[in-house]
C-alpha cells in the first residue's frame, strides 16, 4: 500500500484574495473547468477559486471532491469578512459558524496549532454593512464548513478570515488590490497553519503484503475480507510470513482466508518491534521547491 | 496544555468554572448552549483529536449515577459508578472511549455538588445492606490525572466521610496523589490502580505514568494509611507475557505491604463489538486489535483458549502473595458476564447524553 501524502485545498471566493499564495508559491493555472484552479506538479496543493456566494463555494467543494476521491483531502477557506470593531487586516480563525437563517451555531473542532485569534462568523446571502454583534460576517464560510465536512473529518476543515471592512471602514471602499494586500500578510502564518492541519491527516502507516492472486474467483465480501486480515498481518509483522504460505498457489479464495486468518490468530505480538505509529507527519514543502 | 475552552452558558459563573478556566490563562474561550453541540457532533474524528483536545465545562443533567455490571465485584455490596469527566489526559490503546465516544476533548461537569446529592440519595436506599454500597469513579476518565486542573478528588472524598455506608473507589493510573496524602487516610476510600508492566505500558498506555511511578504513588498511599487496589486489567497478551507480568507482579509485591491491599482484580482485554470495530479503524496499524481475538458472543474477547491461560497464569502469579477473598478474576465466559456484556453496552451508551 502505498502511503499518499494529503493533498490541502485552499477555496477563495476572488482571484484577489488568492494571489498572494498563487504568487508565493509559483503556482500555474490548470486548464480546469468551471471554476479556475492553481497547481503546481510535486506540491499537494491546490488552490480553487469559486466565486462569491454559498451556492459558487458549496458547488466547487462538491466539484473538487468529485475529481479525485482515493486522496485524503485538508480544506482550508481564506477570505475577507467584515467585523463591527475589529480592526481591518486581522486574520481571525472561525470558531463558530452561524447560520443567519436560524442563528444555530456549527463548531469546528479546533485541533490544529493556529497562533491567531478566533471568532464566531456568520453568512449572509448579500454584502451588508450590517454586522452582528459579536461575529464576523462573510457569504461563503457556512456552505464552506457544511460542504467539506460531507467528504472530510471536521478536524481537517478550517476557515481563516481577514478583516476587510467594519463600521468605520466600508466594504465599498474594497478594490482587488486592497483586497490583495490585506491578505499578502498573512502568508506566512497561514502555511505555518496548513502545515499543522496536515499533520492531522496523515495516514496510518501500514503496508500491506503484496499478494497477488489473479485468476481466483471471490465475492466482494471475500474481498473485503481479506483486505481486513492483510491490515491485521501487516499490524502483527507478519508480511514476510504472509509470503511464506504460498498463497499464490491456492486455486480457492475461501482456503487463502482461513489459512491467513489461522496464521494471525495463532500469532502472539511481539514487543520486540519498533512502534509503528511514529510516521513523519508529512509536510506541504516536503519536496518541493517553492523559490 | 489546552488551547481552547467551551464553557457551557449555565456554569458561566460557576465559582469551579472560574477556577478550572484560570490554570489556562491563555487558552480562547467560548460560551456555547450545551455540551453536545460541541462533543455529540457526527464524524468527528477521536484519533485526530487527540493531538489537541479542547475542554469543555459543562453542567451533567438527568442521572449521573449509574449501576455497574455484577462482574465489576469486589467484595462489596452494591455498585455504581459516575463520572464526572469524559475522556482522559492518556491514551491507552485498549480504551473503550474511543469507541464510545465521538470526541477526544475533555468533557468536564463541574456541578460536583448535584453529583454527591445523588450518590447521598442512592446511599440512603442501601441503608440496610450487609455491605456498604460501591461508587466507582474512573470509568470514562482517570480518577486523578487531572487533579491539579479539576480538584476532584479534594472534592469528593470530604463529601464521602459523611456517608459512612458508602465506599469511593477511585481508579487511575495518575501518580497526582497529593490531594489525598496531605489529609488523614479515610476508611472508606479505596484508591485502586491499573498496572502494566513497562514494555506493555509503552506500546498501549501512552501517556500513562511508568509501572515503577504508580508502585511508588500506590505505596506512598499504603504508607499513609490509604486503603489501596491493583487492577491487571486487561491484562495483554503478548510473546513474552509470562516473563513480563512475573517480573511486574514481583515487583509490586515487593514493594507494597500485600496483607493490606483491599483488592486485587484481573480482566482480559474486551470490547462490545461496535466499539471494537470503531478503534480498528482508528488504529489500523496496532497489533492489539489483530492478534487472538474472539468476536463470538456480545463483545470482542481474546479466545477462551488465550483468556482462560492468560488469566489463569496471572492469577497464579498473584496468589502466593495474597490472602484468599482478595483476588477477583473478570472472565469475558462465565455466564454472569455474557449477560453483563450486553447490558453494560447499553448502560455506558445510554452514559452520554444527547
Amino acid at each position: 500500500m502505498i502511503l499518499e501524502p494529503p493533498i490541502l485545498t485552499i477555496m477563495l471566493a476572488l482571484n484577489c484574495e488568492a494571489k498572494p499564495w498563487v504568487d508565493f508559491y509559483h503556482l500555474k493555472k490548470s486548464l480546469d473547468r468551471p471554476f479556475n484552479v492553481y497547481a503546481k506538479p510535486g506540491l499537494e496543493l491546490e488552490i480553487v477559486i469559486t466565486g462569491i456566494g454559498a451556492i459558487s463555494m458549496s458547488t466547487a467543494v462538491g466539484w473538487v471532491a468529485g475529481r479525485a476521491t482515493s486522496r485524503k483531502r485538508v480544506w482550508l477557506n481564506l477570505g475577507i469578512a467584515g467585523h463591527l470593531d475589529r480592526p481591518i487586516g486581522d486574520a481571525v480563525r472561525v470558531h463558530s459558524y452561524i447560520d443567519a437563517n436560524d442563528l444555530r451555531h456549527n463548531y469546528p473542532p479546533l485541533v490544529a496549532k493556529w497562533a491567531g485569534d478566533s471568532d464566531a462568523l456568520m453568512s449572509v446571502n448579500a454584502p451588508t454593512d450590517s454586522y452582528p454583534d459579536s461575529a464576523m460576517v462573510d457569504m461563503e464560510g457556512l456552505a464552506f464548513y457544511r460542504s467539506a465536512c460531507m467528504f472530510s473529518s471536521p478536524e481537517l476543515v478550517s476557515s481563516i478570515k481577514v478583516i476587510s471592512d467594519n463600521q468605520e471602514n466600508s466594504v465599498e471602499n474594497l478594490n482587488a488590490t486592497k483586497i490583495s494586500q490585506l491578505m499578502q500578510v498573512h502568508v506566512a502564518i497561514v502555511n505555518r497553519f496548513t502545515d499543522s492541519l496536515l499533520a492531522l491527516a496523515k495516514p496510518a502507516n501500514i503496508t500491506l503484503a503484496e499478494l497477488t492472486l489473479e485468476g481466483v474467483r471471490r465475492t466482494h465480501s471475500q474481498q473485503l475480507q481479506l483486505n481486513r486480515l492483510l491490515e491485521k498481518a501487516a499490524a502483527l509483522e507478519l508480511n514476510q510470513a504472509v509470503a511464506d504460505l504460498g498463497l499464490q498457489q491456492e486455486s480457492r479464495f475461501d482456503l487463502v482466508l482461513s489459512k491467513l486468518a489461522a496464521l494471525i490468530d495463532h500469532s502472539a505480538p511481539s514487543l520486540e518491534r519498533t512502534p509503528s505509529d511514529k510516521a513523519d507527519a508529512p509536510s506541504l514543502l516536503s519536496g518541493a521547491s517553492h523559490g | 496544555m489546552v488551547d481552547v475552552i467551551y464553557i457551557e452558558k449555565e456554569v458561566i459563573d460557576h465559582p469551579r468554572t472560574a477556577a478550572i478556566a484560570d490554570r489556562y490563562p491563555k487558552a480562547k474561550r467560548i460560551e456555547i448552549e450545551r455540551y453536545g453541540e460541541i462533543f455529540n457532533g457526527h464524524a468527528q474524528n477521536f484519533r485526530i483529536q487527540k493531538n489537541n483536545p479542547s475542554l469543555i465545562l459543562a453542567a451533567k443533567q438527568n442521572k449521573k449515577v449509574m449501576p455497574t455490571p455484577s462482574q465489576y465485584e469486589t467484595g462489596g455490596g452494591a455498585h455504581y459508578y459516575f463520572s464526572h469527566m469524559l475522556n482522559c489526559v492518556y491514551d491507552c490503546r485498549y480504551c473503550f472511549l474511543q469507541g464510545m465516544l465521538r470526541s477526544a476533548n475533555y468533557l468536564v461537569f463541574v456541578n460536583y455538588e448535584d453529583f454527591v446529592d445523588e450518590i447521598r440519595e442512592i446511599a440512603k436506599t442501601h441503608q440496610n445492606d450487609d455491605k456498604p454500597v460501591w461508587f466507582f469513579s474512573g470509568y470514562d476518565c482517570d480518577s486523578l490525572a487531572y487533579e491539579p486542573v479539576t480538584n476532584f478528588a479534594d472534592f469528593f472524598v470530604p463529601e464521602f466521610s459523611s456517608i459512612p455506608n458508602a465506599v469511593l473507589e477511585l481508579r487511575t493510573k495518575s501518580t497526582q496523589i497529593r490531594s489525598l496524602v496531605k489529609r488523614p487516610a479515610q476508611e472508606n476510600v479505596v484508591i485502586a490502580y491499573s498496572l502494566s508492566s513497562d514494555r506493555v505500558a509503552q506500546e498501549v498506555e501512552i501517556g500513562a505514568p511508568s509501572m515503577a511511578k504508580r508502585v511508588d504513588a500506590l505505596a506512598k498511599l499504603q504508607e499513609k494509611g490509604w486503603r489501596i487496589g491493583l487492577r491487571f486489567d486487561p491484562v495483554i497478551w503478548h510473546q513474552d507475557y509470562v516473563n513480563d507480568y512475573q517480573e511486574m507482579i514481583d515487583i509490586v509485591f515487593k514493594k507494597l505491604d500485600a496483607k493490606r491491599i483491599d483488592s486485587v482484580t484481573l480482566g482480559g482485554f474486551r470490547l462490545p463489538k461496535g466499539f471494537y470495530k470503531t478503534m480498528r479503524k482508528l488504529h489500523p496499524e496496532h497489533w492489539l486489535f489483530s492478534a487472538g481475538l474472539d468476536d463470538k458472543n456480545a463483545m470482542v474477547t481474546y479466545t477462551q483458549e488465550i483468556e482462560t491461560e492468560v488469566l489463569q497464569n496471572v492469577a497464579n502469579m498473584c496468589e502466593p502473595y495474597l490472602n484468599t477473598g482478595k483476588l477477583f478474576t473478570y472472565s469475558s465466559f462465565d455466564e454472569d458476564s455474557l449477560a453483563d456484556q450486553k447490558s453494560q453496552q447499553k448502560s455506558l451508551q445510554n452514559g452520554v447524553e444527547a
